[in-house]
């Protein structure tokens, strides 16, 4: 009789440590089926973006796929308006200037042109300059076109195949940087916004000393 | 397609980089009678949430979307015709209306094969392509058109 008792608490013994370890087993498989997940997580977190992919944007919604300039000098260019003047973004230190990436077949760009213009007849006169730098190499003929159908009243300009690359690679349009009198770029936009939202990004260009 | 469509529809989209194709096109093969003409139809599908002019953009400054062909031996092409655009507006410019394609349109042009046999054709759809707010440089999507003439 006490030998079976003892044969039972011997067997009882077996099968809970057998249990035991079993239960161990299964949490730490669960661990590492957990880590394993949490690391698969911070690798798609690390996937690389192309050049001219935003990384980051307090704004993302109008900033998608643009580089972030926001808070960093502006790219220096020098290229020729429409009646054959040079202009380079030196020339105009000291004052707010939008640069307007448009192309001729670019529908919503002719969509905000008018409104540059009339906040250049705005504006103007408090040190807001808007410049238009043409994507799609247009003709002469073509960009004065454009130019009297929406009454552009600023300078029009050809790109020159590194412009769009220093503002970090225009791969659509509209793209709009407005900088400040400090020459840094204070906002930047792709695609059509709203009136006031232009507006709203002239005042702050105007307003970043 | 016209009667006689002999297998099932199949994508293809051979436009570069693939990431950037806004335009597919549906390829299907096309039996007709050898030395009749008949409306091939291409058929086509712009990229959800997007559009691309129509044949007849309303702004002359705007890309319209073109078919083109390279000549091939034994099939003669002729009118081609586009669907109408669909009227279309930017939403903070609802008055500047523009027509354009968006999902699935289909384009028909008139083919003659001299004689029976299978024929390919190749071409090119050009378009330019935008979203509600934005836009894409043109460009072109490659068509291969399978037609059997008997």
């Amino acid at each position: 009789m006490k030998r079976n008792a003892a044969v039972l608490f011997v067997l009882a013994l077996v099968c809970t440590a057998i249990l035991w370890a079993g239960w161990h087993n299964f949490k730490a498989r669960m661990r590492a089926h957990q880590l394993e997940e949490e690391h698969m997580g911070m690798q798609a977190q690390l996937i690389p973006v192309t050049p001219g992919e935003a990384t980051s944007s307090a704004n993302p919604d109008s900033m998608e796929g643009m580089a972030d300039l926001r808070g960093k000098a502006a790219p220096e260019f020098t290229l020729t308006s429409l009646d054959g003047q040079k202009i380079s973004l030196a020339d105009l230190k000291g004052k707010a200037v939008l640069v307007n990436f448009w192309a001729t077949w670019c529908a919503p760009c002719k969509v905000e042109m008018p409104w540059f213009a009339e906040f250049q007849q705005k504006y103007g006169a408090q040190g807001f300059q808007a410049l238009g730098i043409a994507q799609d190499n247009p003709s002469r003929d073509e960009m004065l076109k454009v130019a009297g159908k929406v009454g552009v009243n600023y300078p029009l300009m050809l790109a020159d195949g590194k412009v769009g690359k220093a503002f970090g690679g225009v791969d659509f349009l509209p793209e709009s940087f407005y900088i400040g009198r400090n020459g840094k770029v204070v906002e930047e936009t792709s695609g059509l916004g709203s009136k006031d939202e232009v507006e709203a990004n002239i005042k702050k260009a105007l307003a970043a000393q | 397609m016209l009667a006689g469509v002999s297998s099932s529809a199949q994508t293809l989209n051979l436009d570069s980089p693939a990431r950037k194709s806004y335009v597919t096109y549906i390829a299907e093969p096309t039996t007709l009678q050898a030395g009749k003409p008949a409306d091939v139809e291409l058929y086509f599908r712009v990229t959800d949430a997007m559009h691309i002019n129509s044949h007849t953009p309303m702004d002359s400054t705007l890309i319209p979307t073109t078919l083109t062909f390279q000549p091939t031996d034994g099939v003669k092409t002729g009118a081609m015709h586009f669907p109408a655009g669909t009227k279309y507006a930017f939403s903070f410019a609802p008055r500047e209306k523009l027509t354009v394609y968006s999902g699935d349109f289909t384009v028909k042009v008139r083919m003659t094969a001299a004689r029976a046999g299978s024929y390919t054709l190749t071409g090119t759809l050009r378009y330019q392509a935008c979203d509600n707010l934005q836009c894409y440089p043109p460009k072109t999507v490659q068509i291969r058109a399978i037609l059997n003439a008997r």
